[in-house]
């Protein structure tokens, strides 16, 4: 009977011990994890605040004791891991017990970053992660004693956040510290058109903001003093500057990594039998060919999917890695498909725009390299899909199916032309 | 979720759930089809409906209509209760009343009218359904009158009647002995979905299938081996080459000729003018291809083609076309025999089940003369070839009366829309008819011009006596009750004829004595029928499949006793009409070529070429059908498009000398350029107003709603 | 017993009795949504061109391995243990379309009236009982059939909707 590891308890773990279930019905299968619940999902907290879901729909696999029970696993709640001997394939704990196991899945994920900031620790100002914040803001939305509110983040979390204080018509400004909102995924023209709608459903958007520190102000309230002097008051300050991968326990240990856990195609570490999955790891993006953490739920599932089946003897790839980035806020969508660093002066630039869609794309005579949609909700996985085509079959061109749902939905012929043109076998 | 929540959400048939299947038919399309249907019945409301797989004409299937059959039966539009109406005719105002009043005033003013005018003067008219139609020609007669007419007016009789003066019947493609599919305007997949199987059943067994359309079809993509684009309204010069290359090339059936044809030498002399690069030239199809789909065609064995109702025959030159083509069927051996074209008339309304009833007699036998009918002068072959009026020449008669006055209808299903210049018909009905009594299952355009309207029950609601193909009958009882206020078309005729007091015992008797009265002999009673479920019995008396070989055996059912290239019965028509006795070729504009008119509507506009989901007007309003192309389309050539600088969704306005409508353009290659169609029926896009009223076929008066000339140009948004 | 769509371009017309059936199977409020499956009949001008004429019908493939299931972040879609289809219950949706990312057929819809995501069941309950999915029911011409994974077997064919993904290049090795 072989004994497993995994390190984590959230979507990659369960899916790792899903997967390994599967296949081994007699391995012992170990669960280390910092806190006492069930895998939740980090993305549906704001969903929670807003009343979308109730708080059990945190937990899409159940509790913890149901899925303990369903896949008779040995769960260590209030347990992380202290440190890892990839030699012998040995974990130690808090303690110092180290346990040595068959193979291990590192599936730690990733933490909301609170930079050492003054004023972070100020009553009013929060993060949004945990099922815990969630709860804290939701209570507060509740009490209605939010009249205000400063989001600092332009990221996917702080756009919903700011979607929660819309809802609950409490007053709201977004200020990022980037150039122009979504930077990482969006176009600077994109990014321009978007502040616009975001600000016409009242909004106060400003870029180019440094958090400097936030203070209480004398007749209550907060006070975010940016680096360049400006000043934003509000009662409630949400920081959303984005997401550390939890894997300093693994220094110097001999894994190899990045910002975080490097694997390859099989989510397999430089170590034989010691697997990565989910945010804590960078795995190959095939857009890039170099590694990338490409933190969103499916991915997360599909590593651990991988991670566990490698483990239990049936290899498996993941292959489709690609960065794409949706932010759905407020009856509106916006997408962007591939690497917007990756594009450059000379390459070939799509723009349409319509009643319906804004698109803005990139490309070289070669390859796709980003595409930015706002409104094609419908249509995002067809055109996912055409993208990651494009990468593993550059002359393959769109399929007739793809091409008939692009025209249905009303897409131009110049966009089906820019994505690869009509293939017909 | 329950499991018994799941089961209900699922419409899951059973006892737990409550939901009950009753088998019925489906009438939405002619009674050449009425698939037999499963309603999912549920505390007296039908939730699903689905194919009858046990039936043993459609075997489970159902087209896309059929399938929308709950959507069409629970319509908005639907007549509630009688109405009488009180705003302007045409105006769609009414105030309901009851049966009994509705039939009062029905029966006084039909018999004012009767006194002061005539008995004629009143014109009994049905659209769709057809089923009653025996019940109402019947009752036309009964009332005194010689004008009952039906939208055999304009649909598939010509093709008839040119049967009939060619070969004496008509004859169905024998599909399961053919080696060739002469798919001639074959498009079974939207206007025929049985057929497709058997034409797929051939290609299996290496049969070869061409398919003659002007538009590249799903059949002509899917099923054949050679297709012919060809020029619209040129089918009649193609049969013509056909035939000549077929004498030339000696792959004529001359035993059969000499044995079995009559005029055979005249018909030689005619076809000889059509020699190939002329009729390449007509048809605008290549030399290569006419010669090969004629020698596939002659000489690859047993050959059958597709005589359809219609598609041809709505050219002005159609009934000569249709003969042309049946001529091939009797010069390469084909005609009456294994894999050719074998005679299978009907037995009951259309449906070819092999066995005999007394319809034709039930209809005919109380004709009351007295009179001629409408369009006799104008269409003197029609009127002796067949039992109703022609129609298409209402207008003018309501008009001009001459030779004498029109002044009620009486219609069933009457459909305005279905006629040339439809708004100069009503506003002619609004002006001269003293009266108008209107039974529909919808409030329609043409209802909406009604004194009284009726509301009848669809054939889910009622029961209905039907043969089918294999030597079935069935009797089908409800699924559900009557909705509304709404009756059975045939009761309510009944009823009208007790009100009336109309002299005819069978009448009075009520449906299924008129039922039995004429299925009386066949070896099964209503009573039988009705212990069935709904579900198709064997007829005992019931001779199924139709047999080929009797016409060569028996002689022909002409005057001469054969096959006539050179018909005999249109040579006994006065001359100055012009009839030919040979099916001579002439241009499908023939009426409309003069060089302004030419000039000024340069493109060829061809109306009603099958899409799935409509059937004339009848299925438009019908939600989740009006959903699948909500707006009339007006399909252009994309060459033709392009020089006039239309693109998809353009508002394009379509015109004619006779009117103008406007229209959503959609882009094609399916179709040659200068050639333009457009699905008729529309209420606010009716394109058969840009149908002249005389742009008819001298031989039977159909109109050319497949061949028009027409101007298209782009227009701004008005609408 | 695992069933399987099988899609036959060659055989089919667009006439869409398919969508028919799916609407009246399931109440579709045409109002507020459009049905589950889709019909195409798009002329498709190539580069050399020629054209090609569709005919198609779509609608969830029911991958083997379907992306959406692992995509959505509530875990309102799962696979039928007894019929293979993707099933799903909306209760806790969020319609934040992270499903229909993930498809690469465009399958899941947002639906208005309640901001859920809608899809195709496969019919799930109706084959549960022994009856065939309302869309293959209503197909007359053989384009569109269901039949189970031993009958797919046997017949060799290669039509599986199901397997489409492999195609795409996007499943797990």
């Amino acid at each position: 009977m072989k004994r497993f590891a995994i390190i984590g308890s959230g979507c990659a773990a369960y899916h790792a011990a899903k997967a390994i279930r599967e296949r081994d019905k007699e391995a012992q299968i170990h669960i280390y994890s910092d806190n006492d619940l069930g895998p939740y999902n980090p993305m549906l907290t704001t969903y929670f605040v807003k009343g979308a879901i109730p708080y059990g729909a945190l937990f899409p696999f159940g509790s913890r004791e149901e899925i303990q029970s369903r896949l008779d696993l040995c769960w260590h709640p209030n347990c992380p891991a202290a440190g890892l001997d990839p030699e012998q394939k040995a974990i130690r704990l808090g303690d110092g017990t180290e346990e040595a196991f068959d193979g291990i899945v590192i599936a730690t994920g990733a933490s909301a970053v609170m930079p050492p900031i003054p004023g972070l620790d100020l009553p009013g100002v929060f993060k949004m992660r945990t099922a815990q914040d969630a709860v804290e803001l939701k209570e507060r939305l509740e009490s209605g004693t939010i009249k205000s509110a400063l989001v600092i983040g332009a990221s996917w979390v702080g756009i919903k956040v700011v979607e929660d204080m819309v809802e609950h018509q409490v007053p709201c400004t977004l200020v990022d510290g980037a150039k122009w909102m979504f930077f990482v995924a969006a176009f600077e023209e994109t990014a321009r058109r978007a502040q616009k709608d975001l600000e016409a459903k009242g909004v106060q958007v400003a870029c180019e903001q440094m958090l400097d520190h936030i203070e209480a102000l004398p007749g209550g309230g907060l006070c975010a003093v940016m680096q360049n002097g400006r000043r934003f008051e509000a009662d409630t300050v949400a920081v959303c500057i984005g997401v550390r991968m939890n894997v300093g326990f693994l220094r110097d240990s001999g894994i190899a990594m990045n910002r975080g856990v490097l694997v390859d195609a099989h989510m397999r570490t430089n170590y034989e039998g010691i697997y990565a999955a989910g945010d804590c790891c960078e795995a190959i993006d095939i857009q890039s060919g170099a590694p990338r953490n490409i933190g969103v739920w499916a991915n997360a599932g599909r590593q651990g999917d991988v991670a566990g089946a490698n483990l239990a003897g049936v290899p498996m790839e993941f292959d489709a890695n690609i960065l794409a980035n949706l932010a759905h806020y407020l009856d509106y969508d916006f997408i962007s498909i591939g690497d917007v660093s990756a594009c450059k002066e000379t390459d070939q630039v799509y723009g349409y725009e319509d009643e319906r869609y804004y698109i803005r794309a990139v490309r070289s005579p070669e390859a796709i390299k980003c595409i930015n949609m706002i409104g094609s909700a419908d249509s995002n996985g067809i055109v996912r899909n055409i993208f990651i085509k494009s990468i593993k079959e550059p002359k393959a061109g769109l399929d007739v199916p793809a091409v008939c749902q692009l025209q249905r939905n009303g897409f131009p012929d110049s966009f089906i032309e820019f994505l690869g043109g009509i293939s017909v076998d | 979720m329950t499991e018994l929540e799941k089961k209900l959400k699922a419409k899951i048939p059973g006892e737990d759930t409550g939901i009950e299947i009753r088998h019925s038919l489906c009438a939405i399309c002619s009674p050449g089809h009425h698939c037999g249907v499963d309603c999912y019945v549920k505390d007296g409301k039908i939730v699903r409906v689905e194919g009858t797989p046990e039936h043993p004409y459609n075997h489970g299937k159902l087209c896309t209509k059929g399938s929308s059959l709950r959507n069409y039966i629970y319509r908005e539009d639907r007549i509630r209760t009688p109405l009488r109406r009180v705003g302007e005719r045409g105006e769609g105002k009414f105030e309901p009343i009851s049966w009994d009043e509705a039939y009062r005033i029905i029966a006084e003013e039909l018999n004012k009218v009767k006194e002061r005018y005539s008995p004629h003067a009143v014109t009994f008219t049905s659209g769709y359904c057809k089923w009653y139609r025996p019940i109402f020609h019947r009752f036309a007669h009964v009332f005194g009158s010689v004008n009952f007419s039906t939208d055999d007016c304009c649909c598939s009789a010509s093709k008839v009647i040119a049967d009939k003066v060619t070969a004496g019947c008509g004859a169905g493609p024998d599909m399961g002995h053919a080696n060739t599919f002469l798919g001639w305007n074959y498009e079974g997949y939207y206007s025929g979905h049985l057929s497709v199987g058997g034409v797929q059943k051939l290609k299996e067994r290496g049969g070869k299938v061409i398919i003659i359309d002007i538009r590249y079809t799903p059949a002509a993509k899917n099923l054949a081996d050679i297709y012919l684009q060809i020029r619209p309204g040129t089918d009649g010069a193609l049969a013509l080459g056909m035939a000549k290359l077929i004498i030339d090339n000696g792959w004529a059936d001359m035993d059969y000729v000499e044995k079995y044809t009559y005029g055979f030498e005249q018909y030689k002399a005619l076809v000889d003018q059509y020699p190939l690069d002329k009729v390449s030239q007509i048809t605008g199809l290549d030399p290569d291809d006419i010669y090969a789909a004629t020698k596939l065609y002659a000489t690859n064995g047993p050959a059958c083609c597709n005589y359809s109702a219609s598609a041809l025959v709505h050219h002005i030159n159609g009934f000569n076309s249709h003969r042309a083509i049946l001529c091939l069927s009797a010069l390469t051996g084909n005609f009456d025999r294994a894999g050719g074209n074998v005679p299978n008339p009907p037995s009951y309304i259309h449906k070819p089940a092999g066995f005999k009833t007394k319809e034709h007699e039930f209809r005919s036998e109380r004709y009351p003369g007295g009179q001629e009918r409408i369009g006799a002068r104008r269409f003197p072959l029609w009127d002796q070839q067949f039992d109703e009026f022609q129609g298409m020449d209402l207008l003018r008669q309501l008009e001009t009366d001459d030779p004498y006055p029109v002044r009620a209808i009486f219609g069933m299903g009457m459909n305005a829309k279905m006629y040339p210049q439809t708004d100069r018909l009503l506003r002619a009905m609004k002006e001269k008819l003293d009266f108008f009594v209107e039974v529909d299952m919808f409030m329609t355009y043409t209802a909406k011009y009604a004194d009284i309207v009726l509301p009848a029950c669809s054939s889910l609601e009622r029961s209905e006596l039907k043969a089918y193909q294999g030597g079935y009958l069935v009797y089908t009882q409800p699924a559900i009750q009557p909705l509304y206020e709404s009756r059975s078309d045939v009761d309510i005729l009944c009823d009208l004829a007790r009100v009336m007091d109309l002299d005819d015992a069978y009448l009075k008797a009520g449906y299924e004595a008129c039922m039995d009265h004429i299925i009386e002999g066949c070896g099964l009673t209503v009573a039988d029928l009705k212990k069935n479920d709904s579900l198709p019995m064997k007829v005992p008396t019931a001779k199924w499949p139709a047999q080929p070989g009797g016409c060569l055996k028996n002689g022909f059912k002409t005057a001469t006793g054969k096959f006539e290239f050179y018909s005999t019965a249109i040579a006994k028509i006065d001359p100055k009409y012009g009839l030919d006795p040979l099916p001579s070729y002439y241009d499908s504009l023939a009426d409309q070529n003069d060089p302004e008119t030419k000039a000024a509507y340069p493109f060829y506009l061809c109306t009603g070429a099958r899409l799935a989901h409509a059937l004339h007007s009848r299925t438009h309003e019908t939600p989740w059908l009006r959903s699948l192309c909500p707006e009339p389309l007006c399909e252009l050539n994309v060459e033709d498009a392009a020089r006039l600088g239309i693109q998809e969704g353009n508002l394009v306005a379509l015109s004619s000398p006779y009117g103008e409508i406007h229209a959503k353009a959609t882009l094609t290659h399916k179709t040659q350029p200068g050639v333009v169609l457009m699905l008729h029926g529309y209420t606010k896009a009716n394109v058969n107003e840009l149908i002249g009223m005389d742009h008819l076929d001298p031989y039977s008066g159909y109109p050319g709603f497949k061949g028009m000339r027409c101007a298209v140009r782009k227009c701004q948004e008005v609408q | 017993m695992k069933h399987i769509f099988e899609f036959d371009p060659n055989k089919c017309c667009a006439c869409s009795a398919c969508m028919i059936g799916c609407m009246d199977q399931n109440d579709i409020d045409l109002s507020d949504e459009t049905c589950f499956r889709k019909t195409f009949h798009n002329e498709i001008e190539q580069k050399d061109g020629d054209v090609y004429f569709a005919y198609l019908s779509v609608a969830c493939m029911h991958c083997a391995d379907a992306p959406c299931i692992e995509a959505c972040p509530v875990g309102c879609i799962r696979k039928d243990p007894e019929t293979g289809f993707t099933i799903y219950d909306n209760t806790n949706c969020i319609g934040c379309r992270s499903c229909a990312m993930a498809c690469p057929f465009g399958a899941p819809r947002y639906r208005k009236s309640d901001g859920k995501m809608v899809k195709c069941d496969g019919c799930n309950t109706r084959v549960k009982n022994g009856l065939q999915p309302a869309c293959v029911r209503a197909c007359s011409f053989g384009a569109l059939t269901c039949v189970t994974e031993e009958e797919y077997q046997a017949s060799g064919s290669d039509k599986a909707c199901s397997a489409l993904i492999d195609s795409l290049g996007l499943r797990r090795k």
